[in-house]
């Protein structure tokens, strides 16, 4: 009898075991998100907008404007070298449209939340300044690019196919997202603690606006004027939030070079926005990849200092050559002894500036960067840095405001006294004064009238190494500048100074006939192509989209 | 029940065949099948008087009575009792030895008794009575020199006088000179003496070929082996005892063709895995690994005694897998661990073994001087053609002092403090790092103990496993243990109810530095030695703190004093089952187990500051920056309830049926959490409570799956000729959504027994077996993925994944949610479709056996990124079930066995021979061809490169054609030239696909083909020997990927070794490697010049050892003593480039960067009681 009782359990536990079991199989992720649940309240939209705030421009120096005429790094740039190929596959290259896609599942997905304009506004206005950027970039990487505002699930889609839309009808899209940002993110006051302001927007736009003003004025393809004013509008609206100031100390001599070196931004008056860091939480390696990467600035780029008497060098009586570094430092911008290490400079405390490191794998050409390095063993230990660096600094802002106002025809003194000389002034150099602007002979520029022509030299050296040098050689359609054999130049190099250093270390430095050290000894120049403006599209690209066309020149 | 089951049918052949009971073939035959069967049945002690009152009773009737008294069993043919006379008989209480003596006293039939069996035969004739008889003692061991119990003792031509040994193994026989005495045992090949005038023999029975009564363990059951039809391949503990093992896999590499395990490395603790039939899968979230199931349950089968295994068997082809369903698409692999042995009285043994091991292979360091001379000779490469150059040349003082400690390192120092920098050194030694890292040799060593009886209804087996294991990385001091206790209880509770609880325990431990996983400077992964490490660079800095300072990393001081990494792992299993046989020939079997497996890592780093002249602090090593601990903590649980029920029965003699039907069910929970602090308290001790960690990082990965199948088979067999079976499983994941959850997997196979044929009878004896297989089956792959995470176990569901933004919000990193990914809508499983044809066959007495498969599998549906969509869609395209592939392949394996020397000497020799090779049949992904992605109708392991032809004569040479596409640099003489197959003027590698490859050639394969394995094993008088060989015999590897393969192949820091010294100049233009020059990328392409042929073969291994003669041992009251000597990797043969482990690199490791192999050479020791 006990026999046939556990023999039918078992033959009954076999026939329910085989009825289907979807209870059993339905399992569900226990530490994952559902896209489903989410977008509930006000905390999943800032958790999901805090993603975007790794996509933020922070300005770091090492290896920051390689690819222009300012720099001639110990590796020559790959694409003014002439050494660029096109991609086959989109991956690992600039054409990548992943941030785009997570913008707008945003936007497709916040009203989830009902929470309200007024809220749910503030997280679109991030998304959008976010998407602005985002094709800002694009556009200044490849021109015509698809633009995608909905966020595809049908990977079918005639979006997803969509042949390259005009560079100016992506740029309106631009300004209008970025528009709605500046309308709807709070102000400084009432946002919280690092999250994207008003006035942060407004920095982004302005910046937008002068690169798109001028490059429509110097490509010629009309409707600069609105974007030129949103330029200044915006630049000045910042300006008269009282917010923002020049960060001086009154010392001239080291208040420029201090600047960026600072371990707390987050009170600093020229922080329009700022990457924080802190100990052990977030810290950096930037000084020293600084340190290791082997910068050197060009030759070029050195030449564009002023003497200390407001003049170029070759119009000043103060200007003593360049035979050694040491003696062309005499009586220039005090901007060049607190950008580039000269006698003197200590590194870690126990490594002092004797003679340039030409010969190392610390510089290329002898002018060597110290923008943002310290002498500091803390900063010097790999990724434990806490230097913190701007994303948005109020000098950009200023300089944007005299530019688009020379370029707008409205720069008077009064805007040059309110901007560039209030940079003067931290730095111990004369005012510019439109009145008695004399012309440089040896101007990169010399068909420029030249207000335009002092306020870029302006803006190249007090924004050098923030990586602005090639997208504005690009908007004043200035790439021919490259072909400058300085470019790939450094110090001047004697014999007598070659010997004082240890010959193991100079003896593979080349010099050319007028002893400035090439940076690259098989190459005179690096060559201009029209091409360079633009970077190719992915070859397979336009294989899976037949209406991609390619960019000229490639 | 065999009693029976033998007996009736012993009957029912004699009543129809009318055989003459004088028939003495038939009469042998039959004794032999009785005495068969007794042997089998189970006995059990009852009592031995009885009491009879018959009168004038049939003689049948008296024995059954005795019978029935004594508890004996009873043997004897129906027919012999109609000559018989009737019993008068008046017993109370006798012997029922003597109840016998009187029933068969004047009768024509005698008896004799046999174990616990009363044997009737036929009383001998007078006339044999009349010949002179002597009494012939023999002793019957097997080649063991171990007692043979129940061997039956005959004589030719005489049905009579026979015997059977008793358990020393001793008979005695009544025979004349002229008689021929035959020996036979189940399971024993059947001797024949002659008499002669010897009366006492010593007599050695060896074991026959197990191929015939083997039975094998399948899905669900057990199946003869001679049954079988689809392709099964197995083997025995005989097979993984006798010899110091690291791990099971380690014991199983290359015991079953075309089974291949993967070691990894020699690193202790290293898991393993393994491959079937290079089945293989290109689809997402798959991979081609077996199903690995310990006793019915999945199970990581490195985490295992392998003293405790009985059997593995290999179900390969898809009919035999199919049982299995879902996870078994790439086949499966079914370990058996030991059960009591029925009957056996209680024993311990112990087994136990020292071992110590050596790397099996090593490359040779460049001495001081050497690489001075080769970095010179690059630097000055660099120099004169404008490429590039040292950033920290070798100065000439350098020069002079390396040279100095070369020659004189007692009078000369290994640094000195650099001119240019006083705080730190510059470094002239001599440091043999190989040396310094792998000085010499581990130890390892293992010990079991088992307690087993097979005594009673309840039996049992318990063992204690210890196995310890240290690194070959002498520096690092990793030690690995192992600790296995275990547990089986087996009980028959009633004759229809068997219960059985089995519990197994491992706990281990590794210990290793932190330092060798923490990255840079450090080998990384647990690796060999850094390749940036060069020999000047001393162990210690003149003022005695460890050197290394900027550059240069010091391996052995980043390895000592940054901190241990220690993982405990426990993982306890308990299995509870019980077997109910409600009715002959049915028996129904449930299962329960439940597993629990927890892991610990703590990781300490401690950071390691890096010194200068006399002391100066120059630096912490930024990798082991700043203090921190990792805590990673998992706690998996897994259930799997089955219950199967089998019927199996013989109709009409000829219709053999066996039908199962079944079901199973698994849960498991994954749940997974990593805590790590930095700036500890006390940087050195690993506590995560202490630290001024402002947010030290929690993660959590809890998933979880289930699983139900309801499986049946069938199998029916025709007179033992046609053999068919059926297989099916429907099969039910959470892996998949609710509509594409359900898969069924169908399966057929065949055999035909042709020997068994009637047609075959005049070759039967030559021609032993013959059997011809062929099946074919469909298996679904669930999709393996077995590591915890969201992807693997719900595929089907897109989840918003989270992390932390590298941006400050409120003082903390904030913390984010991102967008979920694309998930196909058509997501389904992957199939795996297997043909098999096989053929296994036994000659010359099963002296000779073997078998023979050819295999097509087709891979279908697999998972990958169907077709590419444009970057615009800002995400990875979903993937679809849409790429298929092919494998062909075979494999062949054959045994000859014999014995010699009076059956004192048996042998035998395996061969094993396999092949595979898969082809991509449907890859939508790649319309444009790239080599470096898959293309349809290409075979997969395929390496393009270029052709060389030699090295550039001159610069002129070399500047004629152009390089540029593979280094813009000036070419010169001694760099490497390539054959321009396009000619023209130029090497490019085109467009890098099928339809413009530019210069580059179809050069070689990394498939292994060819697996060859070869088994010796020889046995003489207690001795035994065992070797192994296992050889590939075509493969190809590429080095060139591999950094420290050639001389500076990235930069001035890749450190070549010893055989970069045969460089080309312009004296030694017969050179293997081109000019020396830093990231020269041009010469470093892969091509046919560097391309290594891997084939090998290796010495796996030999063990020699000895079975002390049962007289000795018998005095110390020990049943077996047996001592080896066992050596592993001994010998290594191989075209491979110096330093390269061909076994290594076979499996797509680099060599140079992976943990080295153990040469080991062992002692051990079996003793039972």
């Amino acid at each position: 009898m006990k026999k046939r009782y556990i023999f039918l359990f078992i033959l009954g536990t076999v026939a329910i075991g085989s009825c289907k079991k979807n209870s059993f199989l339905n399992l569900n992720p226990l530490s994952n998100i559902s896209p489903e649940n989410f977008f509930a309240g006000e905390a999943d939209l800032q958790l999901y907008c805090n993603q975007y705030y790794a996509n933020l421009p922070v300005q770091t120096f090492a290896q920051t404007d390689d690819q222009s005429d300012d720099k001639a790094n110990i590796t020559i740039n790959t694409f003014l070298g002439g050494n660029y190929t096109i991609p086959t596959s989109a991956g690992g290259t600039g054409w990548n449209f992943s941030n785009i896609r997570t913008y707008n599942f945003f936007l497709a997905n916040y009203r989830k939340s009902q929470l309200g304009d007024s809220i749910e506004n503030i997280y679109v206005g991030e998304t959008l300044f976010f998407r602005a950027l985002n094709y800002f970039q694009l556009v200044q990487q490849y021109g015509d690019v698809p633009y995608i505002d909905q966020y595809i699930v049908d990977t079918s889609v005639t979006a997803l196919y969509s042949p390259r839309i005009p560079h100016k009808q992506v740029m309106d899209s631009v300004l209008s997202d970025i528009n709605f940002a500046v309308a709807h993110l709070p102000a400084p006051a009432q946002a919280a603690s690092g999250r994207l302001n008003m006035y942060q927007a407004l920095a982004l736009k302005a910046r937008i606006c002068l690169w798109e003003g001028t490059y429509r004025e110097y490509w010629k393809v009309g409707d600069q004027t609105i974007y030129l004013q949103a330029a200044a509008d915006a630049a000045e609206q910042i300006m008269r939030s009282g917010l923002y100031a020049i960060y001086t100390t009154g010392n001239p001599q080291t208040d420029y070079y201090n600047l960026f070196v600072q371990y707390n931004l987050q009170n600093n008056p020229e922080a329009i926005m700022a990457m924080l860091q802190s100990a052990n939480v977030l810290m950096n390696n930037d000084d020293r990849d600084l340190g290791q990467w082997g910068d050197g600035y060009s030759k070029a780029f050195v030449r564009s200092y002023l003497c200390t008497d407001g003049l170029p060098t070759a119009l000043s009586p103060l200007y003593k050559g360049d035979d050694s570094l040491g003696q062309e430092i005499i009586n220039r911008d005090p901007r060049f002894k607190q950008s580039i290490a000269t006698r003197g400079f200590n590194f870690l405390g126990t490594d002092t500036i004797t003679l340039p490191r030409i010969g190392t794998s610390v510089t290329s050409t002898g002018y060597e960067p110290i923008k943002g390095r310290t002498g500091n063993i803390a900063d010097w230990n790999a990724s434990q840095s806490v230097l913190e660096h701007f994303i948005f600094r109020y000098a950009e802002t200023l300089l944007i405001e005299a530019e688009a106002r020379a370029e707008l025809g409205t720069c008077t003194q009064g805007t040059l006294d309110s901007t560039i000389n209030k940079l003067r002034d931290r730095v111990g150099m004369p005012h510019m004064v439109i009145a008695s602007l004399v012309k440089d002979p040896n101007s990169y520029f010399p068909a420029l009238p030249v207000l335009i022509d002092e306020i870029r030299r302006e803006r190249r050296v007090e924004l050098c190494a923030e990586g602005f040098r090639y997208n504005d050689l690009q908007r004043w359609h200035a790439g021919p500048l490259i072909n400058n054999p300085e470019v790939i130049l450094g110090i001047k190099l004697l014999p007598a100074v070659r010997a004082e250093y240890p010959q193991s270390q100079v003896s593979s430095i080349v010099v050319n006939s007028n002893n400035y050290v090439e940076a690259y000894p098989s190459i005179r120049n690096l060559t201009w192509n029209d091409k360079m403006y633009l970077y190719p599209i992915p070859i397979e690209e336009l294989t899976l989209n037949p209406k991609l066309t390619q960019n000229p020149g490639w | 029940m065999l009693l029976t089951a033998y007996g009736t049918a012993s009957a029912r052949m004699l009543k129809g065949s009318l055989l003459p009971p004088k028939q003495l073939l038939a009469g042998k035959f039959l004794v032999t099948l009785l005495l068969t069967a007794v042997l089998q049945a189970s006995a059990t002690g009852y009592g031995q008087n009885v009491s009879l009152s018959l009168n004038d009773a049939p003689l049948e009737k008296a024995l059954i009575a005795i019978k029935q008294q004594s508890g004996y069993h009873l043997a004897y043919l129906k027919e012999w009792m109609q000559t018989t006379k009737k019993v008068t008989l008046r017993l109370k209480d006798v012997p029922f030895t003597e109840a016998l003596e009187a029933c068969f006293k004047d009768q024509p039939l005698t008896f004799t008794i046999v174990e616990n069996t009363i044997v009737v035969k036929p009383r001998p004739a007078p006339e044999q009575l009349a010949i002179q008889l002597m009494k012939i003692h023999g002793i019957v061991t097997n080649e063991k020199e171990e007692p043979l119990q129940g061997v039956s003792v005959t004589l030719k031509g005489s049905t009579a006088r026979g015997t059977m040994t008793d358990s020393t193994g001793a008979f005695l026989v009544d025979a004349s000179p002229g008689d021929i005495l035959i020996l036979s045992s189940v399971g024993y090949v059947p001797r024949e003496i002659k008499v002669g005038n010897i009366s006492h023999f010593s007599i050695t029975l060896v074991r026959a070929d197990k191929s015939l009564e083997d039975v094998v363990i399948v899905g669900y059951g057990t199946q003869q082996k001679v049954n079988l039809t689809g392709a099964v391949a197995t083997v025995g503990a005989d097979k993984l005892e006798d010899r110091p093992i690291v791990s099971l896999s380690d014991g199983l590499v290359g015991l079953i063709p075309n089974l291949n395990v993967n070691l990894g490395s020699g690193q202790p603790g290293r898991a393993s895995s393994f491959n079937i039939r290079n089945y293989t899968t290109i689809g997402s979230g798959s991979s081609s690994v077996p199903l690995v199931l310990v006793d019915g349950v999945e199970r990581d089968p490195d985490l295992i005694d392998p003293n405790t295994v009985a059997s593995v068997t290999v179900l390969k082809d898809a009919a035999s897998a199919a049982i299995y369903g879902g996870r078994a698409a790439f086949g499966v692999i079914l370990i058996t661990t030991k059960n009591p042995r029925k009957g056996t009285r209680p024993e311990i043994t112990y087994t136990g073994s020292y071992t110590t091991d050596r790397p099996a292979v090593l490359p040779k360091y460049l001495s001081s001087v050497d690489y001075l001379t080769l970095f010179n000779a690059a630097q000055q490469t660099g120099l004169a053609t404008g490429g590039t150059t040292s950033t920290d040349p070798f100065t000439a003082k350098d020069s002079t002092m390396i040279w100095a400690y070369y020659k004189d390192p007692a009078h000369n120092p290994d640094a000195y403090p650099d001119p240019g920098n006083p705080s730190e050194y510059r470094y002239v030694s001599n440091t043999d790092w190989i040396k310094v890292m792998y000085p010499g040799w581990a130890p390892m060593q293992e010990h079991y103990v088992s307690l087993s009886s097979g005594e009673g209804r309840t039996t049992y087996v318990g063992g204690l496993g210890y196995f310890r294991q240290e690194g070959l990385e002498k520096v690092a001091n990793q030690v690995y243990q192992r600790y296995t206790p275990s547990l089986k209880i087996n009980s028959e509770i009633t004759s229809w109810l068997t219960a059985n609880l089995s519990m197994s325990m491992t706990h281990a431990n590794n210990n290793q530095p932190t330092g060798t996983w923490i990255g840079q400077g450090g080998p990384t992964n647990g690796a060999w030695i850094p390749g940036d490490l060069r020999p000047v660079m001393p162990v210690y800095n003149p003022d005695g703190h460890f050197s290394g300072q900027g550059s240069y990393s010091n391996p052995v001081a980043i390895i000592k004093e940054s901190g241990r990494d220690i993982r405990n792992i426990n993982d306890f299993w308990t299995t509870g089952r019980v077997i109910v046989k409600p009715m002959n020939h049915f028996n129904i079997t449930s299962d329960f187990t439940w597993n629990g497996y927890f892991q610990t890592q703590t990781s300490n780093i401690i950071p390691f500051n890096e010194y200068g002249v006399n002391g100066t602090f120059l630096d912490i090593f930024p990798w082991t920056n700043p203090s921190a601990v990792t805590v990673y903590t998992a706690q998996n649980t897994y259930t799997a309830f089955n219950a199967y029920a089998t019927y199996e029965n013989t109709f009409a003699g000829k219709h053999y049926v066996k039908a199962m039907v079944g079901y199973n069910q698994e849960y498991q929970h994954y749940n997974n959490y990593t805590v790590s602090a930095k700036d500890l308290e006390v940087p050195n001790l690993p506590a995560i409570g202490l630290n001024n960690d402002p947010k030290p990082t929690v993660t959590n990965t809890e998933t979880q799956y289930g699983l139900v199948g309801t499986f049946y088979r069938l199998n029916y067999i025709y007179d033992k000729r046609y053999l068919l079976e059926v297989n099916g499983r429907y099969d039910g994941t959470s892996r998949f959504p609710q509509y594409e959850r359900y898969v069924f997997s169908p399966s057929v196979s065949a055999g035909w027994a042709i020997a068994e044929e009637r047609f075959m009878h005049n070759i039967k004896s030559t021609l032993n077996q013959l059997k011809l297989r062929a099946s074919y089956g469909q298996l679904p792959n669930q999709l393996a993925g077995t590591t915890p995470s969201s992807s693997a176990q719900y595929p089907y569901i897109a989840t918003m994944g989270s992390g932390q933004v590298q941006y400050l919000m409120t003082g903390n990193l904030a913390n984010a949610v991102y967008a979920p990914g694309l998930i196909s809508p058509t997501l389904t499983w992957e199939k795996v479709q297997t043909t098999n044809f096989g053929v296994d066959f036994g000659l010359f007495n099963n002296r000779l056996s073997g078998s023979f498969d050819y295999y097509i599998t087709y891979t279908k549906d697999m998972l990958v990124a169907s077709h590419q969509l444009p970057a615009a869609l800002g995400t990875s395209a979903p993937p679809t079930n849409s790429a298929d592939l092919r494998t062909n392949g075979w494999e062949l394996s054959t045994t000859w066995s014999d014995h010699l020397l009076d059956n004192k000497l048996s042998y035998s020799v395996s061969v094993g021979l396999a092949d595979a090779q898969s082809v991509i049949t449907r890859y939508g992904n790649n319309p444009t061809g790239y080599l470096s992605d898959y293309i349809p109708g290409q075979k997969l392991g395929n390496i393009w490169g270029y052709v060389t032809q030699g090295f550039y004569p001159s610069n002129a040479a070399a500047a004629v054609v152009n390089n540029s596409a593979l280094g813009g640099y000036t070419w010169v003489a001694g760099d490497i030239q390539y054959k321009d197959l396009s000619k023209d003027g130029a090497i490019t590698p085109g467009q890098n696909t099928l339809s413009n490859p530019g210069d580059l050639a179809l050069i070689g394969n990394t498939t292994p083909r060819y697996k060859l394995s070869i088994n010796l094993n020889v046995a003489y008088a207690g001795f035994d020997f065992r070797a192994y060989v296992f050889s590939v015999l075509k493969d190809n590897y590429d080095p060139v990927s591999n950094y420290v393969f050639g001389a500076f192949r990235d930069n001035e820091w890749n450190l070549p070794y010893a055989g970069t010294m045969n460089y080309w100049t312009p004296t030694h233009t017969n050179a293997y490697f081109p000019t020396p020059g830093f990231g020269r990328s041009g010469n470093w392409q892969t091509q046919t010049h560097f391309l290594q042929n891997s084939a090998f073969t290796r010495l796996k291994q030999l063990t020699l050892g000895y079975t002390l003669p049962r007289a000795i041992i018998k005095t110390w009251k020990l049943e077996k003593v047996r001592v080896y000597l066992s050596g592993s990797n001994l010998l290594t043969l191989t075209n491979i480039y110096h330093g390269f482990d061909p076994e290594l690199v076979d499996l797509h490791q680099g060599s140079y960067m992976t943990y080295p192999l153990n040469r080991s050479y062992s002692f051990g020791v079996q003793v039972s009681l």
